[in-house]
C-alpha cells in the first residue's frame, strides 16, 4: 500500500498540479480575493437568507422594502485557510481491493493540503473518530507543514465509532478560522445528522465540501458466495447469500445516497463521491475543475 | 404398493442429502469486515421471508426429486394405475397356472377363469401401446406355449381357454419356456412375466423346482410378477386316500376298502360318503369333519363277477369337484390258475411233498386256487399256458422242455414256487437256476435235533405273511417243529433277493441263521419263491397245523399271482397301459363321459418279451373310471372280448388348497420377484382385477419434471440475484 509520501503518490501529486492548473482557484486565497464570506469586510453583494445565517447580517431595510429576508455579504482580506476533516472511525478501514478508504481519504488529505502548501494558504487537519473529533496539528502553511502534515497522516491509527455526521459537527466547533472545509469520509451515517454538521459549518462562515469516499464494494456490492459481514465498528454478524440480498440491499445504499445527496445540497454544500478503484488525481481534478467554473460563473 | 426391489429402499435417506448439502453449504462462508451494515441489516430484514421461501421450495424440490429416484429404483407397484401414467409398452408374457387347484370355484367363477381374464385385462393395458410382443404359457400337465408374438393373437389363445386341468401344474416348465420367450423378446420393449397363480402350497413351498425357474429368468434382467387369483376362502374336502386290500381276489372273496377323507378348510363340515362298485352303491357312511382334520372308513364288498372291477368312493361336491371322488380296479377271478408239479406217493408208501401240497392246495370246485397237476417228466409249455402260479413240489430232476416251459412262464410274469424236499436240491434245480441267471445257494438236507429247528420271520411286510401280522397267531408258522431242512444262501450281490424267513435253531447265532424261504426276481421277469421247509411229514410237523400253514400257502400262491391287468389306479397325466396274454386287434377307450376313442394298436402294444403292454393313451387327462372294449386274438385264432378298466385320480397334494404362507414365499422368492393381489373374490360380484403396475416409469417421469423445475427455478432465482 502506497504511503502519504510515497514518492509514486508525490509524483502523481505533481500530474494532479500541472492538469490542475487551471483548476485550482476554488483553493487558492492569498493571491486573489477570497470566495469566504466574512462579517468585518467590504460589502460584496446581497442573498437570500438561508436558516443559520447571523441575523446581524440580515438587511433590515431591504426586508422592510420588498418583505424578503436578504443578507448583506461582504469580501473578506483574509488569506484563505484549508481545513480538512479527516474520518479515522472503523468503517473506513473496509477494503476489498489494495488499499483501504482510509488510506484513500488519506492520500486526498495529503494531495489536498499539498496545493495549499504551494499556494501559500494555510491549511489543518481534523481527525474525526466516530463522534469525536481532534486536531491532528495546529493549522500552518508551506512547505515544512506540509511534510509534517503527512508524516502525521501516516501514524495516524484509525478507530472511533458512530454517526460521522456528529464527528464533523465536532470537528466544526473547534475550528478557529473560517476557511475550505473539506470533509473525507464515507458518510455512512444519518444523512440528516450529516446535513446538520454541514449547515453549522456554514452557519459559522465556512466553505463546507464533502468528499465521500467509498469502495466499489460497498457500492456494487459483489459478493456471490455465503458470506458473514462482520459489522467494523461493533459486534454484529450477519450470514447470509449476498446474491439475496443485493437488490435490496443497493436499494437501501442509493436510497441513503439520493437522500445525503438532496440534504447537503439544500445545505448549501459541494458534493463529490469518490470511489476507491479510481485514479485520485482524476477524481479530484475533476471535482476542482467544476467547482472552479461554477465559481468563477457566480463571481461574473 | 409392494416393491420389486425393496432393497433399494435402505436408500431412502439419501432424500436428505440435498437438505444436508445445504446446511453444510451454509457452514462454509467467506469473512468480510463489513462497514455499511445497517444498510445490509435492513436489507436482509427485507428479503429474508422472500429467501427462505425460495430456499424452500427449491430444497422441497431436490427432496422430492432425491426421494422418488429412490422409490421408483426400489421398483414400487401399484394396483389400478391408469396406463397412461404408467407409460410405455412392454413385452408380456403370461403365465397361467392350470393345475387342479386353479379349478376351485369362488363365486361361481373359479381360480383358472379369474385369471385368464386378468391376464386378458393386463394384456389390452401394457401391451396394447405400439412394439408390446405378448406370449401364453400354460402350466398343466405340461408346460405348453400356446401363443407367441401378436398380442392379438395371444388374447385370442387366452379366451380359447377354458379350464384349468386336473393334475398337478407344471409350473417349472412354463417358467423355463417363458425364460426361453424372454431371450426372444428381448430385442424389443422390456419383457415382463406375469404369473396367474393360486399360489397354492403344494406348487410353491419345500423344494419346490420353481425358485430356481424363477431365478433364472430375474437373472436375465426380467421382472417377474406373481398375481395372486386364489379365493381368500379356501375351503375344501376331498377323498385323498381310497385303496383296497388286495388288487386281485377270487370272485366271492371280501374286499376290503379304506378311504380317508381330509377337511382342508378352516370350518367344521359333515361329510357324506358313498362307495360304489361299478357304479352301484353298497355302502355310505357320514360324519363330522373338523377344520384340517381327516376321517377314515373301511368298506368291505364281494364282487360276484370277474373282471375288471371300478370301486369308487364319493363325497358331497363342494367348490373343488375334481377330488371328491376317488376310484379304483380290482381284478376278479373266477379262481387263481395253478399248475402243481410234483411226483404223487406211490401206494404204500409215505405222502410225497407234493401229496401235502395238494392237500392244501387244490380244495375242489369252488376254491379260489384252481390247481392242476403234472407229473414232473410231463411238464409242457402247453400245461402252463393259462397258469397264473406253478407249484414246483419237490418235482426232481427237470428235463429241458419243463425248464423251457418255465423260463417262458417266468417271463410273461407267471410265479414259481419251489418246495425243496428230499428229492430236489441244488442239482436237480441247476438247469432252471442258470436258465435264470439266478444264484441261489441250495444246501443238502440238514437235519436237527431237539430241539428242532423252527421258522423266524425275516420279512414281515412280505403278502405271505400277511396273516400272521396277527401275534396271535404268529406261533401256528413259527413254533412248528422242524426235523430236517435244505437251508438257502442267496447271493449277497443279488439286490432282488428277498429272504422272508428264516430257520431258527437252538444256540445257534441269529447272524448265521440260514435263510428258509427266498423271492428272486429273474431279469427275465417272473418271480420265483426257493422254500426250504415244504410241509412234509417225514421233515416237519406243518401238516398237522393247518391252521397256519393253510394261509400261508395260499397267501405266498396269491403273492406269486402276475400283477393285475391294470395298476389300480393312475394319476392324472399318466398313461392308460394294460397288462395283456394276448395281443389285441381292436380296442376302443371311453372316458370318464362316455366319449369313445379308437386306439391305433399297433402303436400301443409293445411286446416285452412273453408280455404285452397295450398303451391305450399316454396320459390321462381327467380323473374318473375309463373304459375300453379290446379283441384280443387267442392262440387258436380266435376273437376272445375283454373289458377293461383304468381308475384315473387327482393327485392328493392338489386338494390342499391354501396358499403358500407370505413368509415362507418371501423367503425363497428370488429378488426381482414381486407377489401382487391378496386373492380373489368369493362373493357373488367380482370385483375388478387388480393387476399390479409398476409405477417405476411413472416415477422416474415425475423425477425429471422436478429435476427440470428445480433447474428452471435455480437459474431463475440465480439470475435475479446477479442482476
Amino acid at each position: 500500500m502506497p504511503r502519504a509520501s510515497d514518492p509514486r503518490l508525490l509524483a502523481r501529486l505533481a500530474r494532479l498540479e500541472l492538469r490542475a492548473r487551471t483548476a485550482v482557484e476554488g483553493l487558492q486565497g492569498g493571491r486573489h480575493q477570497s470566495r469566504a464570506r466574512g462579517s468585518s469586510a467590504t460589502f460584496a453583494q446581497h442573498r437570500e437568507y438561508v436558516p443559520g445565517d447571523d441575523l446581524r447580517r440580515l438587511d433590515w431595510k431591504l426586508l422592510a422594502r420588498t418583505d424578503r429576508p436578504i443578507v448583506r455579504e461582504y469580501e473578506e482580506e483574509t488569506s484563505l485557510t484549508l481545513w480538512v476533516v479527516l474520518d479515522v472511525s472503523r468503517s473506513m478501514t473496509f477494503a476489498d481491493q489494495e488499499w483501504s478508504k482510509l488510506d484513500y481519504a488519506t492520500w486526498a488529505a495529503a494531495a489536498l493540503t499539498r496545493l495549499a502548501a504551494d499556494q501559500q494558504d494555510r491549511f489543518g487537519v481534523f481527525l474525526a473518530r466516530g463522534e469525536d473529533a481532534e486536531p491532528l496539528l495546529p493549522a500552518g502553511s508551506g512547505e515544512g507543514h506540509w511534510a509534517e502534515t503527512v508524516a502525521a497522516l501516516e501514524a495516524v491509527e484509525p478507530g472511533g465509532v458512530g454517526d460521522p455526521g456528529l464527528g464533523l459537527e465536532r470537528a466544526a466547533g473547534l475550528l478557529e478560522r473560517r476557511g475550505i472545509v473539506v470533509w473525507l469520509s464515507d458518510a455512512l451515517g444519518p444523512p440528516e445528522s450529516a446535513a446538520r454538521a454541514v449547515a453549522r459549518l456554514r452557519h459559522r462562515g465556512h466553505d463546507p465540501i464533502v468528499l465521500r469516499v467509498l469502495d466499489p464494494a460497498e457500492v456494487h456490492f459483489p459478493y456471490r458466495r455465503i458470506t458473514q459481514f462482520e459489522d467494523l465498528e461493533g459486534e454484529d454478524r450477519l450470514r447470509l447469500d449476498p446474491r439475496a440480498v443485493r437488490d435490496a440491499y443497493l436499494a437501501e445504499f442509493e436510497a441513503h445516497a439520493r437522500e445525503l445527496r438532496r440534504r447537503l445540497r439544500q445545505a448549501g454544500c459541494e458534493f463529490r463521491r469518490l470511489e476507491t478503484d479510481e485514479a485520485l488525481e482524476v477524481g479530484l481534478v475533476e471535482f476542482l475543475s467544476r467547482r472552479s467554473a461554477r465559481l468563477r460563473s457566480i463571481g461574473r | 404398493m409392494s416393491f420389486a426391489a425393496p432393497w433399494m429402499l435402505w436408500a431412502l435417506p439419501a432424500a436428505a442429502l440435498p437438505v444436508v448439502i445445504h446446511l453444510l453449504r451454509r457452514r462454509r462462508f467467506d469473512r468480510v469486515p463489513w462497514a455499511a451494515m445497517e444498510f445490509l441489516r435492513r436489507a436482509a430484514r427485507r428479503t429474508r421471508r422472500r429467501v427462505l421461501l425460495e430456499d424452500l421450495l427449491l430444497l422441497t424440490l431436490r427432496t422430492a426429486a432425491v426421494l422418488l429416484a429412490v422409490l421408483a429404483l426400489a421398483r414400487p407397484g401399484a394396483e389400478e394405475v391408469p396406463k397412461l401414467l404408467t407409460g410405455a409398452a412392454h413385452s408380456e408374457i403370461l403365465v397361467l397356472d392350470a393345475s387342479l387347484s386353479m379349478r376351485h370355484a369362488a363365486g361361481g367363477v373359479s381360480a383358472f377363469e379369474r385369471a385368464r381374464d386378468r391376464a386378458a385385462e393386463l394384456l389390452d393395458e401394457s401391451v396394447a401401446a405400439e412394439g408390446g410382443r405378448a406370449a401364453l404359457v400354460t402350466a398343466g400337465l405340461v408346460a405348453e406355449r400356446r401363443a407367441a408374438g401378436d398380442p392379438g393373437e395371444v388374447r385370442a389363445a387366452l379366451l380359447e381357454l377354458s379350464e384349468a386341468g386336473f393334475g398337478r401344474g407344471d409350473l417349472a416348465g412354463a417358467l423355463e419356456a417363458a425364460r426361453r420367450t424372454a431371450e426372444g423378446f428381448l430385442d424389443g420393449p422390456p419383457p415382463r412375466v406375469t404369473v396367474f397363480t393360486d399360489l397354492q402350497t403344494a406348487a410353491w413351498a419345500g423344494e419346490s423346482e420353481v425358485f430356481p425357474a424363477l431365478q433364472r429368468l430375474t437373472a436375465m434382467g426380467v421382472a417377474v410378477d406373481l398375481v395372486d387369483v386364489g379365493a381368500p376362502v379356501r375351503d375344501n374336502v376331498a377323498v385323498v386316500e381310497w385303496s383296497a386290500s388286495r388288487r386281485r381276489l377270487v370272485r366271492g372273496d371280501v374286499l376290503e376298502l379304506t378311504a380317508r377323507v381330509r377337511n382342508f378348510g378352516d370350518r367344521e363340515t359333515a361329510v357324506v360318503g358313498e362307495a360304489y362298485l361299478d357304479g352301484d352303491r353298497f355302502a355310505r357312511r357320514s360324519e363330522p369333519l373338523a377344520p384340517d382334520a381327516s376321517v377314515e372308513w373301511t368298506f368291505s364288498v364281494s364282487p360276484e363277477a370277474a373282471g375288471l372291477r371300478a370301486v369308487e368312493l364319493r363325497i358331497g361336491h363342494d367348490a373343488l369337484l375334481a377330488d371328491d371322488a376317488r376310484a379304483l380296479v380290482v381284478e376278479v377271478v373266477e379262481a387263481v390258475p395253478v399248475v402243481l408239479v410234483g411226483e404223487p406217493a406211490r401206494p404204500g408208501h409215505p405222502p410225497t411233498v407234493a401229496d401235502s401240497l395238494a392237500g392244501f392246495l387244490d380244495l375242489g370246485e369252488d376254491a379260489p386256487l384252481g390247481v392242476a397237476q403234472v407229473r414232473p417228466g410231463r411238464l409242457s409249455a402247453r400245461d402252463l399256458e393259462d397258469a397264473d402260479v406253478v407249484v414246483l413240489a419237490d418235482p426232481g430232476p427237470l428235463d429241458a422242455p419243463a425248464v423251457e416251459a418255465l423260463i417262458r412262464f417266468l417271463g410273461r410274469g407267471g410265479g414259481v414256487l419251489v418246495a425243496l424236499g428230499p428229492e430236489t436240491g441244488a442239482l436237480e434245480l441247476e438247469p432252471l437256476l442258470r436258465a435264470l441267471d439266478v444264484t441261489v445257494e441250495i444246501g443238502s438236507p440238514l437235519a436237527t435235533e431237539a430241539p428242532h429247528a423252527r421258522l423266524a420271520i425275516a420279512d414281515p411286510d412280505h403278502p405271505a405273511l400277511r396273516f400272521f401280522t396277527d401275534p396271535r397267531w404268529r406261533p401256528l408258522l413259527t413254533e412248528v417243529p422242524i426235523r430236517t431242512f435244505r437251508p438257502l444262501r442267496p447271493d449277497p450281490a443279488d439286490a432282488s433277493a428277498r429272504v422272508v424267513l428264516r430257520f431258527r435253531r437252538e444256540g445257534a447265532p441269529d447272524d448265521e441263521a440260514e435263510a428258509a424261504l427266498v423271492e428272486v426276481t429273474p431279469p427275465g421277469g417272473g418271480r420265483l419263491v426257493l422254500y426250504g421247509a415244504p410241509p412234509d411229514p417225514r421233515w416237519n410237523r406243518f401238516e398237522e397245523v393247518p391252521g397256519g400253514t393253510l394261509p400261508f400257502l395260499f397267501d405266498l400262491v396269491f403273492a406269486l399271482t402276475p400283477p393285475p391287468t391294470v395298476p389300480a389306479a393312475v394319476e392324472v397325466g399318466a398313461p392308460l397301459e394294460a397288462r395283456l396274454t394276448r395281443p389285441p386287434t381292436e380296442v376302443v377307450l371311453r372316458d370318464p363321459d362316455g366319449t369313445a376313442f379308437p386306439v391305433r394298436t399297433e402303436l400301443a402294444v409293445t411286446e416285452e418279451g412273453e408280455r404285452i403292454r397295450l398303451r391305450a393313451l399316454d396320459r390321462a387327462s381327467r380323473p374318473g373310471v375309463w373304459r375300453a372294449d379290446a379283441r384280443l386274438l387267442e392262440p387258436d385264432g380266435s376273437e376272445l372280448e375283454r373289458a377293461l378298466r383304468w381308475a384315473v385320480v387327482t393327485p392328493p397334494a392338489e386338494s390342499d388348497l391354501r396358499p403358500v404362507l407370505p413368509a415362507v414365499l418371501a423367503e425363497r422368492l428370488p429378488d426381482g420377484v414381486r407377489v401382487v393381489g391378496s386373492g380373489g373374490d368369493d362373493g357373488a360380484e367380482s370385483p375388478p382385477p387388480q393387476l399390479r403396475a409398476d409405477l417405476s416409469l411413472l416415477l422416474w417421469r415425475v423425477v425429471l419434471v422436478l429435476f427440470g423445475a428445480e433447474t428452471l427455478l435455480a437459474a431463475f432465482l440465480d439470475r435475479r440475484r446477479r442482476r
